[in-house]
């Protein structure tokens, strides 16, 4: 630090991100105090505090029906990408094999696909095989679409991994089996369970691929297109108060997670 | 690199993903692909190699307008964040 002569700029600069972060904030922000209003229509000034849009929503069954299904999908999505991911990530971790890139290629570009052709390309496919207009479909999407943050999370934790771990352990007797089930699953639990959760919240959120390939069985982000097209209603701002608090809070946890877990390597 | 005969271990901790990602990622897209040369029979998909549809799209000024807007945007996208994301970090580091 050169002490005073900076004070300007460093208050430039914090005022800077401030202003950063409001400007990624304030959309939420508004939807959520807008959420509360009585008002029909959100304009300023606001009406008086109300939970009438919670109430509707909380008494709507197509909601409750769309909330069900994002959970379902996002519970499962979670498990299998989560799984596919753990194995990719020790694949890279431990193998070198001809194909590798190809093979790393493959686990880690979905994200990099515009998610229009993914899900035209996702609907064309599926409904091939008479797999679309499922909630089987979307796991399927979702599946391709969040393995990759899955295996990108785990593979952070395992390249903290002392390699000597595993060969102790095969010193000491243990098969490959036995390594992964003592040595490399609770090393890298944290990081198994921060995937669980991110690859939960990236399912929640994902809109475009699964309206592609939802057909009747939405999820929650297709029903609030629904309703959108529908009327504007100051429920479609409860609706997404309660979602993005559910994702923020399963990114929230994850970070957690991952923040404790880095800070007891060895 | 050693070359021996992959053990089943090491398969069923690395072909499940493989198998989905070719299964559910690459084919679907190979196949958008694939059904861009076919051509509506009867108000039906039916393969073919006909570049129809490639004709179409590539002689359409609106496609070309769409295509240029998309790429002024990512362009512009592109420079701002990694602006904002140079400035945030010389505040981050700045004094170090």
């Amino acid at each position: 630090m050169t002490g005073n002569r900076n004070r300007l700029i460093n208050a430039g600069l914090k005022l800077y991100i401030l202003v950063c972060v409001l400007f990624i904030f304030a959309p939420i922000l508004g939807s959520f105090v807008f959420s509360l209003n009585s008002d029909r229509f959100p304009s300023l000034p606001l009406g008086e505090v109300s939970t009438e849009w919670y109430r509707l929503i909380w008494e709507d069954p197509f909601v409750w029906a769309g909330f069900f299904n994002t959970v379902i999908v996002g519970l499962i999505v979670a498990v299998i990408a989560t799984v596919l991911g753990f194995g990719g990530a020790y694949t890279d971790f431990r193998y070198n094999f001809l194909g590798k890139k190809v093979y790393l290629a493959l686990s880690l570009l979905p994200p990099t696909i515009p998610v229009v052709i993914l899900g035209l390309a996702m609907l064309a496919f599926l409904s091939r095989v008479n797999l679309s207009d499922s909630t089987v479909s979307v796991i399927i999407a979702h599946g391709v679409m969040c393995s990759p943050f899955a295996m990108a999370i785990i593979r952070l934790r395992l390249s903290q991994m002392d390699r000597d771990l595993e060969a102790a352990s095969w010193n000491l007797g243990g098969n490959e089996w036995a390594t992964l089930r003592h040595v490399i699953i609770p090393f890298t639990k944290p990081a198994i369970l921060a995937a669980l959760f991110i690859t939960m919240a990236v399912s929640f959120d994902e809109f475009a691929v699964a309206w592609f390939v939802s057909g009747l069985n939405e999820t929650l982000p297709v029903k609030i297109l629904g309703f959108l097209q529908g009327q504007v209603s100051p429920r479609i701002n409860a609706i997404g108060s309660l979602a993005f608090l559910s994702s923020i809070t399963l990114i929230i946890l994850a970070q957690m997670l991952l923040r404790n877990a880095s800070k007891d390597r060895p | 690199m050693t070359r021996s005969r992959p053990s089943l271990f090491s398969l069923v901790l690395s072909l499940p993903l493989l198998i989905w990602q070719l299964a559910f990622f690459a084919f679907p897209l190979l196949f958008l692909i694939a059904i861009s040369f076919w051509s509506v029979r009867n108000f039906q998909m039916t393969p073919d190699l006909n570049f129809g549809n490639w004709e179409r799209i590539l002689t359409r000024g609106t496609f070309w307008d769409a295509y240029a807007r998309s790429a002024m945007l990512a362009t512009a996208s592109a420079v701002l964040t990694v602006a904002f994301a140079a400035i945030s970090f010389a505040y981050k580091e700045r004094g170090k």
